[in-house]
C-alpha cells in the first residue's frame, strides 16, 4: 500500500457520498487507487505523514486531493490551507466538494489556491470534466487492476 | 458789524431748546422744539414747563415729570448741568393723545453775575429711531438666541488653531447652543480647544475644517469620533470674515442610528451563513436518497418489474422537486437581504441573455417576439432572474400549445415603464388572480405543469424592491400576460 502510487485522496466525511463518489470512480475503473479517509484530521496525517499514519512514506504524494468541505473536526478549508501554504504539499492538484456552487466558501477555496470544484454527487461527468480542467487526463484512462 | 440777531438764531437752531426761568417758567422755545412737542410758541411762553408738558394721564408707570423734577432741582441745587438717562416721553398730541418718543435730556444752568442760576437750558436729542433699530435688534437677537438653543442639532462655531506650518491642528469653541452638551458630552467648552478635550481626535476632523476656514467650502459628511465614542452627521461652513478661520458647524449624534446599522448588518450576515448551513445539511441526504435510488435501478433494475421501476421513480422525482425547492427558497430569501446595485440595464439585450439561459427549456417551436424595451436603472442579475421566471413560466403553459409563442414588450409612461410578457398557453382563472403572486402558491397541479411556486414570489419581492408593482391578466385557454413595472427616475 505504501509503495503503490496513490492516485486519488478523497477526504470525505459522509459515507453515502463517499459511496457513491467510490461507485462513480470504479465504474470507469479509476477507483483502484483511491485512498478514502473520512475526516480533516485524518486527511492532514495521511499527507503530512503524522500521527496514525507516520509511517508512510511521505513523498509518495497523491496525483490528485478530493476534498470535501464542510466535516467535522478539522473541515476542509483548515486541510486546504496546511496544503497550499507547504512547501512540499502546495503543488498537489486539489478539487473541492461542494453541495452548491453558490456556496460562498467555494469562492474562499480560490483565493487559497484550489484549482477545481465539483458540485456532488460526484458522477464521471463532473469528476471527468474537473480533471480535465486539471490537465491530469491520464487519470481517466482505465486501468488495470492490480 | 450789525447787531447779531440772536433771538432769530436762537428759534432757528437745529436743536431741541427749551428755556426756563428757576421757578420753571418757560420763557424761550427753539422752533424745532416745538415741532418735535406739536406745541406753537405763542401757546407755551410764560407757562409752567410741567403744566405744558404733563405725564400721559393714562399711563400708571409715567415718570417723564418726576425725573426731569429730579434734574432740574439739582442743577438748581448745584448749579451745574445735569444729563438725564434716556426717558421715555408721551408727547401730547393737539387732539389729546399721546405718542411715544425716546429722549436724551440734559439740563445746563446759566449764571447771572453773583452766580445764581438765571436761566436753565434744557437740551434734548431725540433717539426715538435709534431706540427702535435697538428694539428690533434685541427682538431679532431673542428670536434668533431662541431658534439656536430650541433645535434638537448642536450648533457651535470654532476658531481654527495652525501650527507653525500652517497645518490646522486644534480649535477653540466660540459659541455653542443649548444642545451642544447633549450631542457631545463636552461640558463649558466656550473658550476651550478641542484636544483638551480629546487630545487623540482624529486629524481628518481638524484637516476638514481647516479646509473648510480657508476654502470657504461647505461640506457634509458622517465620521466617527473615537475619544467621544459617537459618530456624527456633520455640516460645515465657513463663517463670517474669511481672515478669522471662523467655521460654524451643525451636527448630530448619528451613534444609534449606525448600531442599529452595524447590527442589522451582522444579523443578516447570521441569517445568510444560517441559511447555507441549512440547505447544506439538507441536501445532503436528499443526494444519498437520489444517488442510492439510482444506484438501486441500475444493480437491481432488472430485478424489478414496471410497477417496481415506477415506484422508484417516484422516489427519485420527490429528491429532485426537493432540491430545486431547497434552491429556490435559498435565493428567496436571500433575495430579502440583498442590496440592489443599479446601473442602467439594456432590457432587450437582457432578455435576450434570459432567453439564452432558457435554451435548454425552449422547445423548437416556441416563438419569441421582443419589441421595443425601454432601458431602466435597476439591478442587473436581479431583473435578469425576473425575465428567466417570466419567460419560464411563459413558455412552460405555453408548451402544450400548437403553436407557442411568447411576447415580450414595453409601454413607457410618465414615471414608470411597463413590461409585460404573454403567452398563448393556458392561462388562468382571474377570481385566483391575487394568489399567483404568493409563495408556495400555484393556480395548476403538479400532474398538470410542474413547479414549486416560488418562481412569482420572487419575481414580486425584486420588483418591489425595486419600487415597482407586478400583475397579470389572462383567461382560462386564452393565455396570460404578466406585467412588471419599473420607476424612471
Amino acid at each position: 500500500m505504501e509503495n503503490s502510487q496513490i492516485e486519488i485522496l478523497l477526504i470525505e466525511d459522509n459515507p453515502s457520498d463517499a459511496e457513491m463518489t467510490i461507485r462513480a470512480l470504479r465504474k470507469h475503473n479509476i477507483a483502484n487507487a483511491v485512498i478514502h479517509l473520512k475526516d480533516g484530521a485524518e486527511g492532514l496525517d495521511f499527507i503530512f505523514a503524522e500521527g496514525i499514519f507516520k509511517n508512510r512514506n511521505i513523498n509518495n504524494k497523491p496525483r490528485v486531493i478530493l476534498l470535501d468541505l464542510k466535516m467535522p473536526k478539522v473541515d476542509g478549508i483548515e486541510v486546504l490551507r496546511r496544503v497550499k501554504s507547504d512547501e512540499h504539499t502546495k503543488t498537489i492538484p486539489v478539487v473541492v466538494l461542494t453541495s452548491s456552487k453558490e456556496d460562498p466558501d467555494v469562492k474562499a477555496c480560490y483565493e487559497l489556491g484550489v484549482n477545481s470544484y465539483i458540485v456532488k454527487p460526484v458522477g464521471f461527468e463532473n469528476f471527468s470534466k474537473a480533471i480535465s480542467e486539471l490537465g491530469l487526463y491520464w487519470l481517466l484512462l482505465n486501468q488495470v487492476s492490480r | 458789524m450789525s447787531q447779531v440777531d440772536f433771538q432769530s438764531l436762537f428759534e432757528s437752531a437745529p436743536g431741541l431748546y427749551l428755556i426756563l426761568q428757576p421757578d420753571l417758567k418757560i420763557v424761550a422755545v427753539s422752533d424745532a422744539y416745538a415741532r418735535a412737542t406739536m406745541t406753537r410758541r405763542e401757546e407755551i411762553l410764560g407757562r409752567g414747563l410741567f403744566e405744558v408738558f404733563p405725564d400721559n394721564p393714562d399711563d400708571p408707570g409715567a415718570d417723564g415729570v418726576s425725573n426731569l423734577m429730579t434734574s432740574l432741582n439739582s442743577v438748581r441745587a448745584n448749579k451745574t448741568a445735569h444729563t438725564m438717562a434716556v426717558q421715555k416721553y408721551d408727547i401730547r398730541r393737539p387732539d389729546g393723545a399721546f405718542e411715544v418718543r425716546y429722549w436724551s435730556p440734559m439740563n445746563t444752568p446759566v449764571l447771572d453775575e453773583q452766580k445764581e442760576v438765571r436761566y436753565i437750558i434744557h437740551s434734548v436729542e431725540d433717539v426715538t429711531g435709534k431706540r427702535s433699530a435697538e428694539k428690533q435688534l434685541e427682538e431679532s437677537e431673542k428670536k434668533h438666541t431662541l431658534l439656536f438653543n430650541s433645535i434638537d442639532e448642536g450648533f457651535c462655531i470654532i476658531e481654527m488653531i495652525f501650527d507653525e506650518r500652517g497645518k490646522p491642528v486644534d480649535y477653540r469653541f466660540l459659541e455653542i447652543n443649548a444642545s451642544f452638551e447633549k450631542q457631545t458630552g463636552l461640558r463649558d467648552a466656550v473658550g476651550k480647544r478641542m484636544r483638551e478635550f480629546a487630545p487623540n481626535h482624529e486629524d481628518h476632523w481638524f484637516e476638514t475644517y481647516g479646509k473648510i476656514a480657508l476654502t470657504g467650502e461647505s461640506i457634509r459628511f458622517e465620521n466617527r469620533a473615537e475619544q467621544l465614542n459617537r459618530w456624527y452627521d456633520v455640516y460645515a461652513f465657513r463663517f463670517g470674515n474669511p481672515k478669522s478661520m471662523q467655521v460654524a458647524i451643525l451636527f448630530n449624534d448619528i451613534s444609534e442610528r449606525r448600531r442599529t446599522e452595524e447590527q442589522l448588518k451582522s444579523v443578516n450576515k447570521e441569517l445568510e451563513s444560517f441559511s447555507y448551513s441549512v440547505s447544506h445539511d439538507l441536501r445532503a441526504p436528499l443526494r444519498a436518497i437520489n444517488g442510492f435510488a439510482n444506484i438501486l435501478c441500475e444493480d437491481y433494475g432488472h430485478a424489478l418489474d414496471a410497477e417496481g421501476k415506477r415506484l422508484l421513480r417516484v422516489v427519485q422525482d420527490n429528491a429532485g422537486k426537493m432540491g430545486v425547492l431547497i434552491d429556490d427558497l435559498l435565493a428567496f430569501s436571500r433575495l430579502g437581504r440583498k442590496e440592489i446595485q443599479r446601473t442602467t440595464v439594456n432590457m432587450k439585450r437582457l432578455t435576450e441573455e434570459a432567453l439564452e439561459d432558457l435554451k435548454t427549456v425552449l422547445g423548437k417551436n416556441v416563438k419569441v417576439t421582443i419589441g421595443d424595451l425601454y432601458p431602466v436603472q435597476a439591478d442587473y442579475t436581479l431583473i435578469n432572474q425576473v425575465l428567466v421566471n417570466l419567460l419560464s413560466n411563459a413558455i412552460k403553459y405555453s408548451s402544450k400549445n400548437d403553436r407557442p409563442l411568447v411576447e415580450v414588450h414595453c409601454e413607457k409612461r410618465e414615471e414608470e415603464a411597463v413590461y409585460s410578457v404573454k403567452d398563448n398557453g393556458v392561462g388562468f382563472d382571474m377570481q385566483y388572480a391575487h394568489k399567483l403572486f404568493g409563495v408556495f402558491q400555484r393556480l395548476h397541479r403538479q400532474d398538470e405543469f410542474e413547479g414549486t411556486g416560488v418562481g412569482l414570489a420572487i419575481v414580486q419581492r425584486i420588483i418591489h424592491k425595486h419600487g415597482g408593482k407586478t400583475w397579470a391578466q389572462a383567461q382560462p385557454g386564452k393565455g396570460a400576460t404578466f406585467y412588471f413595472s419599473l420607476p424612471l427616475n
